[in-house]
């Protein structure tokens, strides 16, 4: 019987991972946006119809509906956020942009709401025992509602004008616009179902687990891979995907341990992908690479030309004695600060390196940076006395082969399966690392002793100061030198025009994963740096909110370029210490910053150095117009 | 030399090309026609592994290339330029041009044969430029020396001429001529009728994915079937 029990929560769970997925899926489809707040809007329902419910005394089915407007009208907020406010940012900016809105709210449900779990009163309290099974009056419940607004949607998708409209939205915005489809209505639309799906899974989960941010982020990660499993692009898809996932997770949870629930899903992903990438309801694309012009908007920043351009070299000189400089400066921080702020920095580099030239973002350079600490703490510990740069260089080769193997696995595919894969990692490197408590010291981590450098121990801020500043600018002349050899022309080809790239004999995914893995090594490299600078490694560190916060980091410093991604780490990593820690403030303010930079300054740094440039340059033949204002009348 | 049979695309139930055949002697100038939509950039699209046939066979001096990445097209002999301008804005001209060199792995030569190309396209002055500083008509000179700098057996243009000045247009005549007398042949899609009579040997009118009429220029520009379905509507 034990099989009934586990079959029926499976179908329950999987009817909410089918709920959330779904809601990703018509946003998706209709707008080539990955939808990440999808999780936030839920949780946002959930509190909403809790709250209702427990202090105004509402009964449950007014405070549902309530809940569900609420969520509905937050992803049309979103949504209209994305068409309206950033028109012309590209679906990947966009993807992005929806991580900034999910910090945000998550800020905004802790001040309106509470920071406790919620839970919502269950409706039918009945329970149905059949041997050993126990079967739930609610989540027959849940079956029955999510199988009614599955249906419903399923209809509305494949049945109605507005599913056509949205479908011919999805393929071609302009031509769509010319067979009357009305573009603001139907985003509008696509986002009030997509979010109210999304909340009515928040309202049912509320009445199973406690409600919190935390809870939905893990079911939005689930449905996510349910949707790999079914296949993007198609509804019915989803809906399988989410059934097979949460029946089958429930049997591992079951049968297995529970723990290694994430990694289990994950394994499944990346075995989809390698076996049948376009999911297992899904059909091939037709369309191999895409014939159109290149999506790429920011400045195309140049290759840095020559070493001994004098400019360049100026700027080299002033950063390297700006950081050797700084211990001697005074200023509010405290230096170890400084160090953190380098260690970013370097990850900040990676980063900045792939979404800038390969155009893809990932998620999970977060978990690279765990891993690479991790060894910096392991090697140290194990092999006493062990060189850093020898440290380092595990470090770097380790996560460089473990992001050529998740590179290669799915950067041949779209970049959402990518952005999910790497968002999967975060979530399989904490889990891994909670499990092998023996490596890792499990939920209290371990601590990275001090880094030797020709057998001594460094052990004061100002020494590990300057071995991370160290470490920094070798790294920064690396990539430099990276970005001026063949590697680097490769991906100045793919970033500025893809399609010319590949017509003209560039392997361009395989040059994707070449970028990944380099990456990847770099995160590992800055991991390394950040583990030994905080002397400690946990889990937890480096999880999914530090990934969106790094990636705010490559924004504001515009992706592509070195010394922006040092002013991003220390946009980062100083304002949290301004604001002293104001719970949950910094998360807030980097969400909205996220936003606006795309407003006023989409390319980040460079976009504002080159526009103030051209600005001034603007003034000046202005003011030299005036001074000879006479000269036009001559002529 | 390159033999089309047969080759159907179908965007789900639009039939962009449908059942065309064609085929491209070597040292000619073929002008691929048709009106808007008629699924000519498909044509070349599905030619270079760009978007998978439905149905049909592609080869090259008998060898087969349907279902090929891009990158063994080129490598067989095949290039292309887009019918957007597609240069890459962060490179010089001159890394432009070295740059399908580089991928292909036959670097070492590339300085002396990007000189070289440049010199046949007149655009020997401007290598140390970007692209963004170049006038629009030199930018396209650019994308056909990047595509035919590898020497391919078969270069194909998708609306070279959109934008350019009468006396740019004359040279891009020139430089086709160029390329069919050295061997390389040519498939010219293009709007501009004068461009196409000019300069092709031989003219193949694509109507709704089908073929609609071939034969030398001066037949195609008097055949009353494609003046119905095109020239009479808006060309002269
Ligand atoms: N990727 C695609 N997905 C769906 N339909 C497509 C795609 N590419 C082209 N089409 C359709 O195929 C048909 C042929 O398009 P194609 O671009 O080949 O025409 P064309 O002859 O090059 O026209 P033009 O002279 O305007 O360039 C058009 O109806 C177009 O809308
Ligand atoms: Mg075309």
């Amino acid at each position: 019987m034990q099989i009934l029990q586990l079959a029926y929560d499976g179908i329950v769970i999987g009817a909410l991972y089918a709920l959330v997925g779904l809601g990703v899926v018509i946003v998706f489809r209709t707008t080539n946006v990955l939808n990440f707040a999808q999780g936030a809007i839920a949780a946002t329902a959930a509190y909403t119809a809790a709250t209702l419910i427990a202090e105004n005394g509402l009964p449950y089915p007014v405070a549902v509906v309530v809940a569900l407007v609420v969520g509905a009208l937050t992803g049309v907020a979103l949504g209209a956020l994305l068409a309206y406010v950033l028109p012309r940012t590209t679906p990947l900016e966009k993807s992005v942009v929806t991580l900034g809105f999910s910090l945000t709210l998550g800020w905004a449900n802790r001040m309106l709401f509470t920071d406790q779990p919620q839970v919502i009163p269950r409706v039918f309290n009945i329970q149905i025992h059949i041997g050993d099974a126990v079967i739930g009056g609610h989540g027959i419940f849940v079956i029955a509602v999510a199988a009614v607004a599955l249906g419903a949607t399923f209809w509305l998708l494949e049945r109605t004008r507005l599913g056509l409209a949205m479908r011919s939205l999805s393929q071609d915005e302009t031509t769509a616009r010319m067979y009357g489809v009305s573009v603001g209505r139907v985003t509008i639309a696509t986002w009030g179902i997509a979010s109210a799906l999304g909340a009515l899974s928040g309202v049912l989960v509320g009445s199973f687990i406690q409600v919190d941010h935390s809870i939905m982020t893990t079911i939005l990660i689930q449905s996510f891979a349910a949707l790999v499993l079914g296949g993007f692009g198609s509804t019915g898809g989803a809906i399988a995907g989410g059934l097979l996932l949460g029946i089958a997770s429930s049997f591992v949870a079951g049968f297995g341990s529970p723990a290694f629930k994430n990694t289990f899903v994950f394994a499944i992903i990346l075995v989809v992908l390698i076996v049948r990438p376009y999911g297992l309801l899904g059909k091939p694309a037709l369309v191999v690479a895409e014939g159109s012009g290149a999506t790429h908007r920011a400045p195309a920043l140049p290759i840095p030309n020559s070493w001994r351009r004098p400019r360049w070299l100026l700027g080299l000189l002033v950063g390297v004695a700006a950081i050797v400089a700084l211990p001697w400066i005074p200023q509010p921080f405290p230096l170890v600060t400084f160090s953190v702020l380098l260690a970013t920095a370097a990850v900040a580099v990676s980063l900045s390196l792939f979404m800038g030239y390969a155009g893809e973002f990932s998620l999970g350079h977060g978990a690279l940076v765990t891993l690479g600490a991790y060894v910096a703490g392991i090697a140290a510990r194990e092999l006493t006395g062990i060189s850093f740069p020898l440290v380092l260089l595990i470090a770097t080769v380790g996560t460089a082969l473990l992001g050529a193997l998740l590179g290669w696995i799915t950067l041949r595919l779209s970049g959402v399966y990518f952005a999910i894969a790497t968002l999967a990692l975060t979530f399989v490197v904490t889990e891994v690392a909670l499990q092998v408590r023996d490596l890792t010291g499990g939920a209290i981590g371990t601590p990275v002793p001090p880094p030797v450098l020709f057998g001594v121990p460094l052990t004061s801020d100002l020494q590990v100061y300057y071995l991370v500043a160290g470490a920094f600018i070798i790294l920064a002349l690396g990539a430099s030198a990276l970005l001026r050899s063949r590697l680097g022309r490769y991906w100045v080809a793919i970033r500025d025009a893809p399609v010319a790239a590949a017509a003209m004999g560039v392997a361009v995914s395989r040059q994707k994963v070449v970028a990944f893995a380099v990456s990847s090594g770099i995160a590992g490299f800055g991991g390394a740096l950040l583990g030994t600078v905080v002397t400690h490694v946990g889990p937890f560190d480096f999880g999914l909110l530090w990934s969106i916060t790094l990636i705010l980091a490559v924004i504001v410093g515009g992706s592509g370029s070195i010394p922006g991604a040092v002013f991003g780490a220390a946009f980062v990593v100083l304002v949290p210490v301004a604001l002293s820690r104001t719970a949950g403030l910094a998360d807030a303010i980097f969400g909205i910053s996220l936003v606006i930079v795309f407003i006023i300054a989409p390319g980040g740094l460079p976009a504002i150095a080159s526009r103030a440039t051209e600005w001034l340059m603007a003034r000046q033949a202005g003011r030299t117009r005036t001074a000879w204002g006479s000269t036009d009348a001559v002529d | 030399m390159l033999s089309i049979e047969g080759l159907t695309v179908a965007f789900g139930g639009l039939r962009a090309v449908d059942d065309f055949s064609l085929e491209i002697d070597r040292g000619i100038v073929l002008g691929l026609i048709g009106p808007n939509g008629a699924g000519k950039s498909t044509t070349i699209n599905a030619i270079t592994g760009f978007v998978r046939p439905t149905q049909g066979r592609i080869s090259l001096a008998g060898k087969p290339l349907a279902g090929r990445s891009p990158q063994e097209i080129l490598r067989a002999g095949l290039a292309r330029t887009f019918q957007q301008a597609q240069l890459w804005a962060g490179m010089t001209v001159s890394q432009n041009l070295a740059l399908p060199l580089e991928a292909l792995g036959r670097s070492r030569a590339s300085a002396h044969e990007v000189g070289e190309v440049a010199e046949r396209l007149g655009i020997g002055d401007l290598l140390g430029l970007r692209p963004s500083a170049l006038p629009f008509g030199r930018r396209r000179l650019v994308e056909i020396g990047r595509a035919i700098i590898t020497k391919p057996a078969v270069v194909l243009l998708d609306e070279p001429g959109a934008g350019l000045t009468s006396a740019e247009k004359a040279n891009l005549s020139r430089v086709m001529r160029d390329l069919a007398a050295a061997d390389t042949s040519v498939l010219l899609v293009d709007h501009d009728m004068e461009l196409v009579m000019n300069s092709c040997d031989q003219v193949v009118v694509l109507n709704a994915g089908r073929r609609l009429a071939a034969g030398l220029p001066k037949d195609i520009r008097e055949d009353p079937a494609v003046i119905a379905a095109y020239l009479g509507t808006s060309q002269p």
